[in-house]
């Protein structure tokens, strides 16, 4: 047991050994994965994960308090996990992210200028050797459709007589005076510098490799100015200035004629204002915030309520009680979501057990369609979350019942109080002081209760036919999902942070007011 | 040794091991990989065209990254960075305009002789506003199985269908079924009289004909799917009906290749292939034809190999013989009209999908009316069908809400 006890309280020289083996394992899969984000261009992760893995080293390494010591990982999976996905949805909450406007500005400029490239309308390709011709890079090439022999440089395209070139067998020009033809391993070492090339063809357009063998004749509209930071087409004359709103935009006629893609930009506070003021947005929210209140609500009470009938049950001693005690925490013993899709499969209205059973007793001539009911689905969703829930509030009030000490009852029954009387005036007070805090976490929870939701209705029903944009189940959370990521075509990162937001304030208001309510605050 | 010299030795150790792995680069190798990612289904499929056909990329090596179903790849591309992203992705049309968007694709411009061997539909359906973002691979198109069990002469109209399942209503739990929901529901609508759009006489689609409300469809509804208390007469099923098509309870269903050897394992060999007819003789109901598609993606750049992925779309892809090859593994019929399809039940999804009518994701996913044409179609079906709403309302109602979606998609 001393053993353990020095191994355990890092104490001796095998200890030390395991300590920094550890420590070393832990500074190289960080090493790696910080070498991974810088090579990938994510300099703050790589930044980040430097500096945890210094914290962390200086932590163990050195003679950091021993608290530190025991909550240096806490520290950096809490920040990691939870302070920075936060602080990325604040920030997000003000910025137009959403479908079109998702890369960076310098991205999105890259990208508008490829999209002008256009073919030739015939599709003029050419066979392409590549290789070195006046100390700079060129390519011998053959139309593909005329068979004419070229060599381009990147100045002029010079076609070439017969005989003057030699061929490979495909019949690919690959020699001529002054050309040397790069290795195929050489061409791929070159890597995209490849499609970099132009070989402009002296009447406007040029030819680009699209890789080591192949190149086509193009044109590109759309030219680039940094020092105006304005796209210019050359077909039209127009100028695109950056709208403000993440595009390129032509001034005259900003709202139809843009560039894209565009790029996320600072917006705070539109996707706040636009929950509030859009009526396509503003209407289904305000729908499924009365629902998301009632909902938890409904939870909260149903659970507690069967929980505590059952763990009053339970306190007194009746013949197997460890067997009911047993059964009723089988519920939560089992994965959720794999309880909500049975039930899901139980409600089906085709092969559903529930339309079977009533079909047979002959109390419904043909199957009810219970997720295409509004009302149906809510109750269907109390119902599950109650299945999965009243274990929890059975376990935490039994704890409870525990704690309330037997000489109040007691003394209660000898001054001639009922058990009704006992249990309304001294039992249910004494444990709503005490789970009141548990009660409001599980409202918090619930509030947020995400699975339930999608597993079991998907948020429907929803009347599409009506425009509805929430279904009669959908809660924040899952609206923000279908309203915000669901949608392909249409995802709004801005607008599902800024809904996040308005639950984050709900939710950590109801955490502060339980923790105050616990007085655990009172210690510190 | 002493505990402090052994300290300050293995904390010397331990940092030098991290500052190793930090400045040692992540990988080296001679040649450079380029990293497709694509479903569970097409997955395995490429892992067996490499094998049997290897691409000769000089200077590259492709690895497949499979998916474990399409939600997980579309997960993936939504969140994927610069660091983690593919350099090619295979998926559906929808990627095209939703990638093309984002600024994740890359513009391809395609050599006349690559554009020959593709339809004009089928290198639409992977373009945005005029750009072309990828190279077409497979059809994604339906034919309707037929279990030969419970069907002895093959039905020559949709009313020879009707007519057999309200005969043996009390074995069969329902008469059709499409097995790929309403996506799949289409050749049923369009047997009818109906349609999602019209087409224009250069062949081009005409959004401001909207054929939810066409009164011959209004007509067929009536007569062929619905009973006199105004709801499904039960021959028409869109959702849960796969097991009972399975199990032989129903005669029809409506579905592609991705489901032939689910039916061949239920079924044996007792079904046969056909296009779902018409009302009248010889004619017959135009499935959606979508396309599968592979994306060279901007993250290429960033990992500098655009130009071989490049390559190993236009030049190994895009070729008839990849495609006939990768046709004999997935059993879906090629993109590359030279590629041959020796398969007869993938010949059946052939000529099913050539008079198939091109799937416009970008009409079809709008949501300005509040849902896109699946989920308004889903709505539409259950009032009509479950809930007995009024018919000609109804579709009248659905046809607006559609148009006013394919005119905004359009506007994108």
């Amino acid at each position: 047991m001393r053993h353990v006890y020095r191994f355990v309280g890092f104490r001796g020289l095998p200890a030390t050994l395991l300590k920094f083996a550890f420590l070393a394992i832990i500074d190289i899969v960080g090493g790696i994965a910080a070498s991974s984000a810088f090579t990938g261009n994510s300099v703050i992760l790589g930044v980040a994960l430097v500096i945890a893995l210094a914290f962390i080293n200086y932590s163990y390494i050195f003679r950091a308090p021993t608290p530190v010591k025991f909550m240096a990982p806490g520290i950096v999976f809490l920040i990691a996990f939870v302070v920075v996905p936060i602080l990325y949805t604040v920030v997000m909450s003000g910025f137009k992210f959403q479908t079109g406007n998702i890369i960076t500005k310098q991205d999105a400029i890259t990208q508008v200028l490829a999209r002008s490239v256009k073919a030739d309308p015939s599709g003029t390709a050419y066979d392409i050797t590549l290789g070195h011709y006046q100390g700079q890079l060129a390519a011998l090439m053959r139309n593909q459709t005329d068979h004419t022999v070229s060599l381009a440089t990147q100045q002029t395209i010079t076609p070439l007589a017969a005989g003057s070139y030699t061929t490979d067998s495909n019949g690919v020009p690959n020699k001529t005076a002054g050309f040397t033809p790069l290795t195929p391993d050489e061409v791929a070492n070159l890597g995209d510098a490849v499609q970099q090339l132009r070989f402009p063809d002296g009447h406007g357009k040029y030819v680009a490799p699209q890789y080591g063998s192949l190149a086509v004749l193009v044109s590109q509209d759309l030219s680039y100015d940094p020092k105006t930071d304005t796209i210019k087409s050359a077909s039209t004359g127009v100028t695109y200035v950056d709208g403000g709103q993440g595009n390129f935009v032509n001034p005259k006629n900003p709202s139809t004629d843009f560039l894209t893609p565009g790029w996320r930009t600072p917006n705070f506070p539109q996707n706040f204002v636009g929950l509030v003021t859009n009526p396509e947005l503003r209407d289904p929210f305000i729908q499924v915030f009365i629902w998301t209140v009632m909902f938890a609500l409904l939870s909260v009470l149903t659970t507690f309520i069967v929980g505590l009938g059952l763990a009053l049950a339970m306190d007194k001693k009746i013949r197997g009680r460890a067997f009911y005690r047993s059964i009723l925490i089988l519920p939560y013993a089992i994965p959720s979501f794999m309880s909500i899709l049975v039930w899901r499969g139980m409600f089906n209205t085709d092969f559903g057990i529930i339309n079977r059973i009533l079909m047979n007793f002959h109390l419904i001539s043909q199957n009810i369609d219970f997720f295409n009911s509004s009302t149906d689905s809510k109750a269907i969703v109390i119902l599950v979350n109650l299945w999965l829930g009243f274990p929890y509030m059975y376990l935490i009030s039994s704890g409870a019942l525990q704690a309330i000490p037997s000489e109040l009852k007691e003394a209660a029954s000898i001054d001639g109080a009922s058990a009704w009387q006992s249990l309304r005036q001294i039992t249910l007070p004494l444990l709503l002081q005490i789970l009141s805090p548990l009660l409001i976490s599980s409202f918090a929870f619930n509030f947020n209760n995400f699975n339930i939701i999608y597993l079991l209705t998907g948020g429907g029903p929803r009347d599409a036919l009506a425009g509805q944009r929430a279904g009669g189940t959908d809660i924040l959370i899952s609206y923000a999902y279908q309203t915000a990521i669901s949608q392909p075509n249409a995802r709004d990162y801005g607008l599902a942070s800024a809904i996040s937001m308005f639950m984050f304030v709900i939710v950590a208001g109801l955490s502060l007011w339980s923790i105050r309510r616990s007085k655990a605050l009172e210690e510190f | 040794m002493k505990i402090r010299t052994s300290r300050a030795f293995a904390a010397a150790a331990a940092v030098a091991m991290g500052a190793i792995a930090l400045t040692a680069p992540a990988a080296s190798a001679a040649n450079k990989t380029v990293v497709v990612w694509t479903d569970d289904q097409r997955g395995p499929a490429m892992v067996k065209l490499l094998a049997q056909l290897p691409p000769n990329i000089a200077g590259y090596d492709i690895q497949i990254k499979s998916f474990s179903s399409l939600t997980a790849l579309d997960a993936a591309w939504s969140n994927a960075t610069a660091a983690t992203g593919p350099d090619l992705i295979i998926s559906n049309s929808a990627y095209a305009s939703q990638g093309a968007k984002d600024g994740k694709l890359m513009p391809l411009t395609l050599p006349a002789s690559v554009k020959a061997d593709f339809t004009a539909g089928a290198l639409s359906t992977l373009s945005y506003k005029g750009s072309l973002y990828g190279i077409p691979l497979d059809m994604d198109t339906t034919a309707m199985y037929v279990n030969t069990k419970l069907v002895k002469k093959m039905p020559q109209t949709f009313g020879d269908m009707v007519n057999l399942y309200l005969k043996n209503k009390k074995t069969m739990t329902a008469g059709f079924c499409a097995l790929d929901g309403v996506w799949g529901s289409q050749p049923v609508i369009t047997a009818l009289g109906g349609y999602a759009w019209g087409i224009k006489k250069d062949g081009s689609p005409n959004i401001m004909q909207t054929g939810l409300d066409a009164p011959a469809f209004v007509n067929n509804v009536q007569k062929y799917l619905l009973a006199k208390n105004g709801k499904s007469n039960g021959f028409f099923k869109w959702a849960d009906c796969t097991p009972d098509f399975l199990a032989g309870k129903i005669p029809f269903a409506n579905s592609g290749g991705w489901n032939l050897a689910n039916v061949q394992k239920a079924l044996g060999t007792h079904f046969k292939m056909m296009s779902v007819p018409g009302v009248k003789k010889g004619t017959f109901g135009s499935p959606w034809t979508g396309y599968q598609g592979i994306y060279v993606t901007t993250f290429s750049q960033n990992h500098g190999v655009t130009s071989g992925a490049m390559q190993f779309a236009i030049q190994y892809m895009a070729d008839a013989k990849t495609q006939a090859a990768l046709t004999a593994i997935g059993n879906r019929p090629a993109a590359n009209i030279k590629a041959k399809i020796t398969d007869p039940a993938v010949a059946a999804f052939a000529k099913a999908g050539s008079h198939g009518v091109t799937q416009i994701d970008m009409f079809l996913n709008n949501t300005a009316s509040g849902a896109n044409w699946y989920d308004l179609l889903t709505s539409t079906y259950t009032k009509i069908f479950v809930q007995g709403a009024p018919l000609k309302a109804t579709l009248a109602k659905a046809a607006e809400n559609a148009q006013m979606d394919f005119v905004a998609g359009y506007k994108e």
